[in-house]
């Protein structure tokens, strides 16, 4: 292979080419335009009028002759046309921008609708989308919810009713029916006093944590801990339907009666009875819990997942704003930079007055006409003076008719406004 | 290949000289963008040279400087392990703008492009012109 060095050359660089080959006597000229003035001077007696049809020739034959010299036009044009270059290459460049944002506005938009529709299919089909979620997460959770909310307002009642019989309950021959459920509990234990009212209303939200706990032991798969709430619920159940058997026992017994033990209380019906009223349904409403929680996580998942998706829609949404915000402006931009570049169009196609280099001409004509009134002409030295004097008046007059005495601008412009076109 | 800022930064001011110059044609333009956009350039900083292209962006001084923009370019071409025809056109168009004698153009090219397809370091590189 070719060595680096060997391939890297380098170009000459340029100098300047020179110009002076082309470049005019412009000392001759003048010399010429002084014996013009000079010799029309002496041919018309140096008169005012004279003089000023001289100028006008003068003017018009050397805008003429500008008007012909391609070449220095060309040259004199050259900074325009290469503005109107810079002018249409930026056009060209904020037009292709244009282009661009086109092209990501309508990739945007084909992505808008593709996660308007995934936001859409996500909720029916979420496995298609990598998330572990049943189909109808939704309705199962609302089943759930439908079934819990009955079961938790009878665990209430029955938790409030049994704890009350159980705690402070004083038994008497027509409470005897309603041993476990007891329809006066509120007003009762209201007025047992407020602390007894507290303790009765709480006591089934207890169950229900031990059943939240359930659930959340469930999660992490502690088996052990969940054994460990059943038989910690069932002997608090165990608890109170003793108590309240107690209760009714003591009620009922007799002289000769044994006093209430755990083997009684094992084969007495209504023992059972409340036993299996509270911890069954309490079991149950922890299984139903635990399983509108499960189609709570499914229908968060999903919900996590088109949230997403929207976020990343409304950064799209965001971008189209953005683009629409640079693509109006940069369209405002073109219009402007087409007026200028038309403008300039205009100027080039327009021709330009080399008014610096005129007036050279212009002093010298002038200064030939009046030497010629100074040494050619026959008059007295005060009419000779008045003379000059119009002279001088007529050369003001030119000079301000065609907008050469103000400023110092190289050149004057001819050329017509595309904008007052019709 | 890991893009760094430099390159980045070398790249941004080649995409700069594109922008000011009348050689470069619009799809030249959108195709840069492009390259650029998939090589982790912001969009933004590209849309602001698109717009408002800073003037007067000259060729790299020296002859080093030179050849480290145009490695650093075949660089970018190659971190997507492919060359495609209209990248190693570009490459050319800034080899002949960075005034190397017309002769050597293509052969330079072809001379980056085979040194970055080898994993030669861009400093591995400078030291051949030493």
């Amino acid at each position: 292979m070719t060595s680096l060095k060997d391939l890297i050359r380098m170009k000459p660089t340029r100098g300047k080419s020179e110009t002076g080959a082309d470049q005019e006597d412009t000392q001759t000229i003048k010399v010429t335009y002084f014996q013009r003035g000079f010799g029309d001077s002496k041919d018309s007696m140096g008169h005012p009028s004279s003089f000023a049809a001289g100028l006008a020739d003068l003017y018009e034959s050397y805008k003429e002759k500008c008007r012909e010299a391609d070449r220095e036009q060309h040259l004199l044009k050259q900074p325009m046309v290469e503005e109107q270059n810079g002018l249409l290459t930026e056009i060209e460049r904020k037009e292709t921008f244009l282009e661009l944002k086109k092209e990501e506005t309508a990739k945007l938009n084909q992505e808008i609708q593709g996660l308007d529709n995934d936001i859409a299919e996500v909720k029916v089909n979420p496995g298609k989308y990598g998330v572990k979620a049943d189909k109808r997460p939704k309705a199962q959770f609302y089943i759930g919810l439908f079934v819990l909310l009955p079961i938790t307002a009878y665990l209430i009642v029955f938790y409030m009713s049994a704890s009350y019989s159980a705690f402070f309950k004083e038994f008497s021959t027509d409470e005897l029916t309603a041993a476990i459920f007891d329809a006066q509990t509120y007003s009762k234990a209201l007025n047992e006093g407020v602390m007894e009212l507290i303790f009765v209303c709480t006591i089934p939200f207890a169950f229900m944590g031990l059943g939240y706990l359930i659930h959340m032991f469930q999660k992490n798969k502690a088996t052990l801990k969940i054994i460990g709430l059943f038989l910690i619920t069932f002997l608090f159940d165990a608890i109170l339907a003793y108590q309240i058997e107690m209760k009714v026992y003591d009620f009922n017994r007799t002289l000769n009666s044994p006093d209430f033990n755990i083997e009684y209380a094992f084969q007495s019906v209504a023992f059972w009875g409340i036993i299996f009223a509270g911890f069954v349904v309490y079991i149950i409403w922890g299984l139903v819990f635990d399983f509108i929680m499960k189609e709570y996580d499914n229908l968060d998942r999903v919900q996590q997942y088109v949230k997403k998706l929207k976020e990343d829609k409304s950064h799209r949404i965001k971008r189209l704003e953005e683009i629409k915000v640079s693509t109006d402006a940069v369209t405002e931009e073109i219009t402007g930079l087409r007026g200028k570049a038309r403008e300039l169009q205009a100027k080039i196609d327009g021709f330009i007055f080399p008014k610096q280099k005129y007036l050279v001409l212009h002093t010298r004509y002038a200064k030939g006409w009046i030497k010629a009134i100074l040494k050619e002409i026959a008059l007295p030295a005060n009419e000779k003076d008045q003379l000059i004097h119009a002279c001088q008046e007529v050369e003001k007059a030119h000079l301000s008719k065609y907008g050469l005495g103000v400023g110092n601008a190289e050149s004057i412009l001819f050329y017509t406004n595309p904008d007052t076109d019709d | 290949m890991n893009i760094t800022s430099e390159v980045k930064g070398h790249f941004l001011r080649l995409y700069q000289m594109a922008m000011t110059d009348g050689n470069f044609s619009k799809a030249e333009w959108k195709m840069l963008y492009e390259f650029a956009r998939e090589r982790g350039i912001s969009q933004s900083e590209l849309d602001q040279v698109f717009l408002s292209p800073t003037d007067n962006i000259g060729i790299p001084e020296t002859v080093e400087t030179r050849v480290e923009y145009l490695y650093d370019l075949t660089r970018m071409i190659w971190a997507d392990g492919e060359v495609t025809p209209d990248e190693r056109e570009t490459l050319i168009k800034y080899i002949r703008k960075f005034q190397f004698e017309d002769d050597t153009v293509v052969p330079l090219a072809d001379y980056f492009i085979q040194k970055v397809k080898d994993g030669i370091s861009k400093e591995a590189l400078l030291l051949e012109l030493k």
